[in-house]
């Protein structure tokens, strides 16, 4: 009887261990993909309470994600998938220093009929 | 009652004082040639069937009347279609001024007259007196009380009703005749009404014959007592404003029933009261943290005075060469005891980390007329809010994803 439960057992584990080294992939794709949407989340939420826009909020998270998809996807050999996640990326960053650079060009023009102290 | 008791007398007419016309009475300036004496006498057109029980009954009255605060009939006599009605004339100015009157001063008035009429309601016979408007009210110089307010002209027919078509005489009456008295009905009440449209007429510097378009579209019969009121600059309490809204009322029922009770009423008010306000914060600091911020504050402003109506207006103290149109208030009217007041700064029109000192001037009826807050603004710098960024999730975020491409390629194989 016992060495029965022991063969059972035995075909059980052969059996779990087949079908995770035949699924592993699978699992690793779907691990990845739920780190993805919590960093995501996490990522979002933090810029929010530091004070910026729902729509940045949103959109800085997908955009860099979108970049991670291209930097793999280059990986593979297939960089098509880079420029779409880093151009949009890119020119938030140069649209915030363009309007720095406006917002100076401003004030320098008008200095002479803003109000003084 | 003899109405010919006077007819034996004669007088000589010295000038018109009343035109008439129209059904309405005449006035003469005259001199009684036996006496020598200055006589008022009033022609009454009246149709002899006309004459009934109740008019005549009216006319002995006014024959009996005694008051310090009215002038007395002293006799009527019957003229062809006319009834004529004897009184003394009265060296005295009527209330027909072109002025504002002062709250205190109408009350005065006020209290005169509502004492006249209740000798006059709670004698017997009692009596209506129909008429009441500030032509047939007279101020007498008397020295020990000053001066004295003197009632004439009591209407011989205050319960007939109205013509459709209104005639110039009647136009003064307007504004000064209740519904029930335009009705055929008047009452003690209806003298209350034409007392509190005297005092409107006084308190707000309207003419008799334009007091009736005060009135409100809805109702001919019905006054804004507190919006015509606060149009005044005179701090009136809503105390007062009530007690007139009452006297002024539409419905015979909601009016006080007679001049004792509208006096006792009155007596126990105060006509003048002052707002006492309180403002929070009695200091505004803000500070913008970059170049264009805008800025916002609340003000809070409360009347703890009971019985007032607070109103004010916010202004900036201009300061230098600084109108201070960069700051504004969401309504720089303020009307009503309790008031949130929200402040806006657009640094936009003012100079980087530069330190501004204003003070905003609250302007109203209160016991302190002038008040003021202190706003100081501290503007940012010129540099672009620098907002920390989550760089390492977003740096896990970028690791993560690029492995996910990896992986379903593996599935993929």
């Amino acid at each position: 009887m016992r060495e029965m439960k022991l063969a059972f057992a035995a075909i059980l584990l052969l059996s779990i261990s087949t079908i995770i080294f035949h699924l592993w992939p699978i699992l690793l794709c779907a691990l990845i993909l739920i780190g993805t949407l919590y960093l995501c989340f996490v990522a979002a939420s933090k810029m929010k309470q530091s004070g910026y826009s729902l729509m940045i909020c949103v959109t800085v998270p997908l955009l860099v994600t979108l970049v991670g998809f291209g930097v793999g996807f280059a990986y593979l050999g297939e960089p098509f998938l880079l420029p779409i996640g880093s151009i949009p990326l890119m020119s938030m960053v140069i649209y915030s220093q363009v309007q720095q650079r406006r917002l100076v060009a401003h004030y320098q023009r008008n200095i002479a009929q803003l109000v003084k102290p | 009652m003899d109405v010919n008791s006077f007819s034996n007398q004669h007088y000589k007419a010295q000038a018109i004082l009343k035109k008439g016309g129209n059904g309405q009475p005449k006035t003469f300036l005259t001199i009684s040639e036996t006496s020598e004496s200055k006589l008022i006498v009033k022609q009454v057109p009246f149709p002899l069937f006309e004459l009934s029980p109740e008019i005549q009954r009216r006319l002995a009255t006014f024959l009996s009347l005694e008051d310090a605060g009215i002038i007395p009939v002293l006799g009527t006599y019957k003229q062809g279609q006319e009834i004529y009605l004897v009184r003394e004339y009265l060296d005295a100015r009527s209330l027909v001024v072109n002025r504002i009157f002062h709250p205190e001063e109408v009350r005065n008035i006020a209290m005169a007259l509502l004492e006249v009429l209740s000798a006059i309601q709670y004698q017997v016979p009692s009596i209506v007196h129909g008429n009441i408007k500030p032509e047939n009210i007279f101020f007498q110089p008397n020295s020990s009380q000053g001066s004295q307010i003197i009632l004439t002209d009591f209407a011989l027919t205050p319960a007939s009703k109205w013509s459709s078509s209104l005639n110039s005489p009647e136009l003064t009456r307007l504004g000064f005749v209740p519904l029930e008295q335009v009705a055929g009905s008047p009452t003690p009440a209806s003298d209350n009404y034409a007392i509190g449209a005297v005092l409107l007429s006084l308190l707000s510097g309207t003419a008799s014959h334009q007091l009736y378009t005060l009135t409100s579209e809805e109702n001919a019969y019905q006054y804004p007592v507190q919006e015509i009121l606060l149009r005044q600059n005179f701090p009136i309490s809503s105390y007062f404003m009530d007690w007139l809204g009452t006297m002024l009322a539409p419905d015979e029922d909601d009016r006080f029933p007679d001049a004792r009770t509208a006096l006792y009423a009155l007596q126990r008010i105060q006509v003048i009261a002052r707002p006492r306000v309180q403002l929070t914060p009695s200091g505004i600091y803000l500070q913008a943290e970059q170049f264009g911020e805008q800025l916002q504050a609340c003000i809070e402003i409360r009347n703890f005075m009971l019985g007032t109506v607070l109103q004010g207006q916010w202004r900036v103290t201009p300061y230098l060469n600084d109108s201070g149109n960069w700051i504004r208030f969401d309504t720089d009217r303020v009307f009503g005891n309790e008031a949130t007041i929200l402040l806006s700064v657009d640094t936009e029109q003012l100079l980087v980390d530069k330190q501004y000192v204003r003070e905003l001037v609250f302007q109203s009826n209160s016991e302190r007329p002038i008040v003021a807050v202190s706003l100081v603004v501290k503007t940012g710098s010129l540099k672009l809010l620098a907002r920390p960024l989550p760089v390492l999730h977003l740096t896990g975020l970028l690791v993560v994803s690029g492995f996910l491409p990896i992986a379903l390629s593996i599935i993929l194989w």
